[in-house]
């Protein structure tokens, strides 16, 4: 083997593969399952972002994602992702509600992003409205059809909780009658309190998985489906089978006002800010809290919660352990397992153990 | 045997110990070459023919050219699975 995925050895903790950006936190929707319930109000101006570019350009960043709040509110963004291009960070990501995508920027975008991922959370007004707010319908699904109308690799982001279950088979009908061939469907990841009412149970969770494998199958490469447990497996796109996911490892975000975390969820755990100390050295000495987070660690604690990760036939490359961020939530322990326990779903729902065999 | 790099696909680095890492959007996960991959892939990079690379591995690791040539080959159809090349016959 030349190609390593999972590999203790690899010097690959030296610099991220690459870097989520939230520009800004202001948004024009008030979404109900909104993980940043205190939006950051500073945030760095042109020049500034234009110093973060220089640092991260001259590390050999592989990929800059932004992200908001909602990034094109930013006046200066497009400038911003000009100067990346320029300074030859070769892949840029584009997440966005879509409301302001319109005539005057759709070149920009089509020059600018490898794929621009838009979040719809209904395949009708009805349901997407009581999500994300009156009026984001129209302006959202336009947006999508323009995206594909001018050829941008364009995939569609749902995030799944008990608004919008039921509303999955119409986004499937939706993606095929509009042309998208990316539909990633994201469980919502219950960070907040507000997020625990909307969250969906393991039964409802399993279901979902089960689903979204048969569609796949069915729908082969009209639309690409990307279930959760799917994603899951995506995150690990790791060195190491001794850690979760990515954040802080492979990947960090950087937030406005340029303070670095592991990942947007983890938002409170500051590792350093980009404009007043070196990178490599926050990269280096500021994340030793997700490093510590080994999946051995993890699995060790698991058994305070009545789990026996370490006989689970899911790891490694499905779970390891899970979400940080969502253990912290639910029991305020980093070390806590995931409540989504794919074998605890297994338990409630036999058609998943199947597929999960079958899948993966 | 031509070999096409799907630059349009993929971006890569080299790290302080000179193994490469590959990122590609149509990938699920990173590659992070060992060692060996590493020096081919770069000698890949720059247009090398296959006999040429197994010349220089035969050299700067000291096995026979014809071993050198097998990892070569092996490495190359990895590569092939993963979609981040091209191989094509002259």
């Amino acid at each position: 083997m030349f190609v390593a995925q999972y590999t203790k050895t690899m010097n690959a903790l030296e610099i991220p593969i690459g870097i989520t950006w939230e520009v800004t936190n202001r948004c024009n929707l008030k979404c109900k399952h909104c993980f940043i319930s205190s939006p950051i109000k500073k945030e760095v101006t042109t020049k500034e972002a234009k110093v973060i570019i220089d640092k991260l350009a001259e590390l050999k960043m592989l990929y800059l994602e932004f992200t908001g709040g909602e990034p094109l509110l930013r006046n200066d963004f497009f400038e911003i992702c000009y100067y990346a291009k320029k300074k030859g960070i070769k892949f840029l990501f584009l997440i966005t509600n879509g409301t302001c995508i319109n005539n005057n920027n759709i070149e920009k975008i089509k020059e600018l992003f490898y794929e621009v991922q838009v979040s719809l959370d209904g395949a009708t007004k009805t349901v997407h409205e009581s999500i994300r707010g009156k009026g984001s319908f129209d302006k959202t699904l336009n947006a999508i059809k323009l995206l594909v109308k001018h050829g941008v690799r364009t995939s569609i982001s749902m995030t799944v909780h008990k608004l919008n279950v039921h509303d999955i088979p119409n986004m499937i009908k939706l993606c095929t009658k509009i042309g998208i061939e990316r539909l990633k469907i994201g469980l919502l990841r219950p960070v907040t309190k507000d997020h625990f009412k909307l969250s969906l149970s393991l039964k409802e969770v399993s279901d979902v998985i089960v689903y979204l494998h048969k569609k796949k199958k069915e729908l082969k490469d009209k639309v690409k489906i990307y279930p959760p447990a799917r994603r899951k497996l995506q995150e690990a796109d790791l060195l190491a089978s001794n850690w979760s996911c990515g954040a802080g490892i492979t990947k960090c975000t950087i937030l406005p006002q340029g303070d670095l975390v592991p990942c947007p969820l983890l938002r409170e755990y500051t590792a350093g800010n980009m404009l007043k100390e070196d990178f490599v050295k926050i990269w280096r000495e500021g994340f030793k809290f997700v490093r510590e987070l080994t999946v051995e660690r993890i699995f060790r604690r698991a058994a305070d919660y009545g789990r026996d990760c370490f006989n689970c036939e899911y790891y490694p490359d499905l779970c390891r352990g899970g979400c940080r961020a969502v253990a912290i939530a639910f029991y305020n322990n980093p070390l806590a397992p995931d409540p989504y326990c794919l074998k605890e779903m297994t338990k409630i729902n036999k058609e998943l153990k199947k597929v999960l065999i079958d899948e993966y | 045997m031509n070999i096409r790099i799907k630059e349009e696909i993929i971006a890569w680095r080299e790290q302080s110990d000179g193994n490469v890492v590959i990122f590609s959007p149509e990938l699920p996960y990173a590659l992070y070459l060992n060692e060996v991959a590493s020096v081919i892939w770069k000698l890949l990079v720059k247009g090398e023919t296959i006999e040429t690379i197994a010349e220089k591995l035969s050299s700067i690791y000291d096995v026979a050219k014809s071993k050198a040539k097998n990892d070569i080959l092996e490495f190359i159809e990895e590569l092939k699975k993963l979609e981040v090349i091209e191989v094509y016959e002259k």
